[in-house]
Formats: C-alpha cells, structure tokens, sequence
C-alpha cells in the first residue's frame, strides 16, 4: 500500500480480522476448511507457524447447513466418557437436534492441526445456529467470506420468462390425461 | 357421465383449482397434458357438464438434433444435466411429483431412469416445493424441522448408520470405486480408469465418447446398475472438462 508509514503498515498487517460466513444450505465441511484456513492464517503471505497471525471467523445459520449424500443418517460421531460401558454413538441428524452447533464445531477442531494452538484457534471461532449474532461481535465484522457451494434455485424461485424461455422437450398426446 | 367423472376426480379439480386462478405466488407453467374447458349447458331440465380439451403443450420448433428418438438426445441434452435443472426435470413429472410413464414421454430406458434419479434427487432437496403428493382434505401435516440435504441418491429412511466404518486400509464410508475397462469404450488399448459409482465429479472420469459408434447402449459399461451415473453426469455443465491421463 502506497502511503503508509512504518507502524501503520505493520498494523495492517498484523491486526486480526473478523470474518463472517452464512452456513445456509452449505456442506459444513467445505465451511470447515475455510474457516480453518482463516484460523491459522494460511491465506496470509505473512504467515508463521509461531507468529499467531490468525483470524476470528463467524459462521451463522450452522442449524440450516446441508448434508450431501445420505450423511445425516449414515454418518456417525462417537465419544466414550471414560467409564466403563460409555462409548455413545451418535448419527449426525442426531447431534444436530440435541446442538446445531456441533457439526461445525467438530469439523473446524478435526481440521485444525492437532497441536497446542488448536484451543486457542478455536476460542477465535464463533459459531451460531441462527442469524441474530451479538451486537459486540457485529460491530467487529469486516468481511463477509463468498459461500463455497452454489446452492441451486429452486423451481418457484424461476421468473415466468425464464420458464417460458426454456424450450419444451416434448409433447404429449392430445388426449392424455395425467 | 363420464365428462362428470372426470370433474370429480382428481385432475378434475386440479384443473378447477386452475380456473379460480393461481393461489402460489409464482407462475406455474400449464400442465404437460392439454387444456380442458368446462362448458355447462342447460337443455331444459337436463344440464350437460362437459369438458372440451382446448389446446395442448407442444414441444418448441426447431431442436438441434431432429433425428434423435428421444427428447433428450433430440435436443442435446445426453451428459448435460444433472439434479438441480430443475426446468428440464419438471417437465417430465406429474403435478403431485410423479414420474410419467416413459412411453409416453418417449424418452429412452437409460435416459428415463437418470431422469427418474434426477428428479428424486431434486425433491429429497427440496427443489420442487410445489409437487408434493396430495394429503387427504382437511390433513394438517405436522411440521417438524427438516435437515436440508442435496444429492442424496438413496430414500433416507433405507439407509442405516455407519457405525463401524473399517480400517484405515479397508475404510467402508468411502463410495465404491469401479474399475472400468475401457475397451469397449474405445479409449485404447489396455487403458483404465476408476469411477466413483454416484454422480460426484471423480478426478479421473473423462468424458463418454460418442455411444452412437456403439451397438447398443446397454454396453457402454460392464457392470450394471446404478455404476453409469458415475461416468453419466458428474457437475451439470462443465462437467468432466479436462481429459486427464489415467492410470
């Protein structure tokens, strides 16, 4: 940047940033891998393993992300509590009904690396089920992140023109009855 | 009689929910079946309810393969969609979200099975918000929260969780690869390559070479089943655009 002195530019540089990103209809693990990103500072030319040049992100609508395949049903989250006869398994769907929050959060901490700084970057991530977000973290938003997966329009969501600009592939019968 | 029987049954009062005017907000596009007009007469003291078929859908002019048997090979369409085209899909189902019956829409055996995949793909997410089946009169579903999924293949209540997903070498989450050998599909002498067998775009798919230098259809592949959407359709339009040398 032209124009900057010294310390100014070195704040720039260094000063953590707060980004935010809509969970809306998205695969939380392509959430996961750009918000990990963020955290550690890897989209940073600047970046040290030591020089805790990482970011705050904050992901809204984690209750409305999108599993795809058949995840919600197949994938499972196991934890055991250290007793004897404590191993629990959990379905996704399962986990996301008791805490919508828990899907994203584990798939951030699976994707962090698996060091000491892993509890502080994740103390930088605040994840949210909804839209409405605290008034001080609000304030701090700098950018919001593109989301990673182009959700498709839904049929009622096409304009009338757009529908009849779409050619017919076929024709039925006269007397056809549906 | 038979023009009352078809009042009161159900495309009957489809069509009278036509005629009052449209309560959804968007536009709907006019059935695939005809038009039918509602004409009452009085002659004394008998009246004639009777429906007339006024008009029907016809398919647009000039498609760009006019040789072609099917719809979708008439208009170019062969590897080119996928489940969120939406537009092409909602032609070929029925107002409460059923397929139609291929001998009618004269599409092709392969081609009317992706089509049916692709359309229970879409509604599983949530793409076609207006073809839902119809519920008994006076039914008030409970609305519980509904997980939002795309691309699920396979009916959610068919598939059992993954509770033991194997060892690092032998892991079972992950989708079966196929080996498909490409001597029928005239890559070459001795060359292959792995598919994923479910409409995920796969690093080394490449795409179809032309099936009209082939017999028949049914052996493009060697495996049967649900193997051809792997090489099918991965992303919808820029699918499989890069050729990459196989192993």
């Amino acid at each position: 940047m032209a124009g900057l002195s010294r310390a100014p530019q070195q704040w720039a540089t260094f000063a953590r940033v707060w980004y935010l990103l809509d969970g809306k209809m998205q695969p939380p693990g392509k959430l996961a891998a750009l918000a990990s990103v963020r955290l550690q500072g890897l989209h940073k030319p600047v970046y040290h393993q030591l020089s805790d040049c990482g970011d705050h992100v904050v992901i809204m609508n984690t209750r409305h992300i999108a599993f795809s395949g058949n995840k919600w049903e197949q994938k499972v989250y196991s934890s055991h509590t250290g007793y004897p006869g404590g191993f629990k398994q959990v379905t996704a769907a399962q986990l996301h009904r008791k805490d919508p929050v828990a899907i994203v959060k584990l798939a951030i901490y699976g994707m962090l690396p698996k060091n000491l700084h892993r509890r502080t970057l994740m103390q930088r991530l605040h994840l949210f089920p909804d839209e409405d977000i605290p008034e001080d973290i609000l304030k701090n938003l700098t950018e919001e992140l593109p989301q990673p997966r182009k959700v498709p329009r839904r049929l009622d969501e096409y304009t009338r023109e757009e529908i009849e600009a779409f050619p017919r592939v076929w024709s039925p019968p006269e007397d056809y009855r549906l | 009689m038979a023009a009352l029987s078809v009042l009161v049954s159900g495309c009957g009062r489809f069509l009278r929910g036509l005629l009052t005017g449209p309560t959804v907000s968007s536009w709907t596009r006019p059935p695939a079946r005809g038009f039918r007009e509602v004409v009452e007469i009085q002659e004394g003291k008998t009246t004639i309810v009777e429906g007339r078929i006024i008009g029907t859908p016809r398919e647009s002019p000039n498609p760009p393969n006019p040789s072609g048997q099917c719809p979708i090979c008439r208009w170019g369409l062969k590897h080119k969609y996928n489940y969120e085209d939406v537009l092409l899909l909602s032609q070929f189902i029925r107002p409460h979200g059923g397929m139609l019956p291929r001998r009618i829409t004269g599409l092709c055996q392969e081609e009317h099975r992706k089509i049916e995949e692709c359309v229970k793909m879409a509604h599983r997410a949530g793409l076609l918000p207006n073809h839902r089946p119809k519920l008994p009169e006076g039914f008030v579903a409970k609305t519980r929260p509904r997980l939002n999924r795309y691309l699920t293949r396979w009916s959610p209540r068919s598939v059992k969780p993954i509770y033991n997903k194997g060892h690092r070498w032998d892991k079972l989450n992950r989708l079966p690869e196929v080996e498909v050998r490409t001597q029928l599909l005239g890559f070459g002498q001795g060359q292959s390559y792995k598919g994923v067998a479910v409409c995920n775009r796969h690093p080394n798919a490449r795409p179809l070479p032309d099936p009209s230098a082939h017999s028949s259809p049914s052996r493009l592949f060697l495996i049967e089943g649900p193997q051809w959407l792997c090489i099918a359709y991965g992303q919808s339009s820029n699918l499989l655009a890069s050729p990459s040398s196989s192993t």
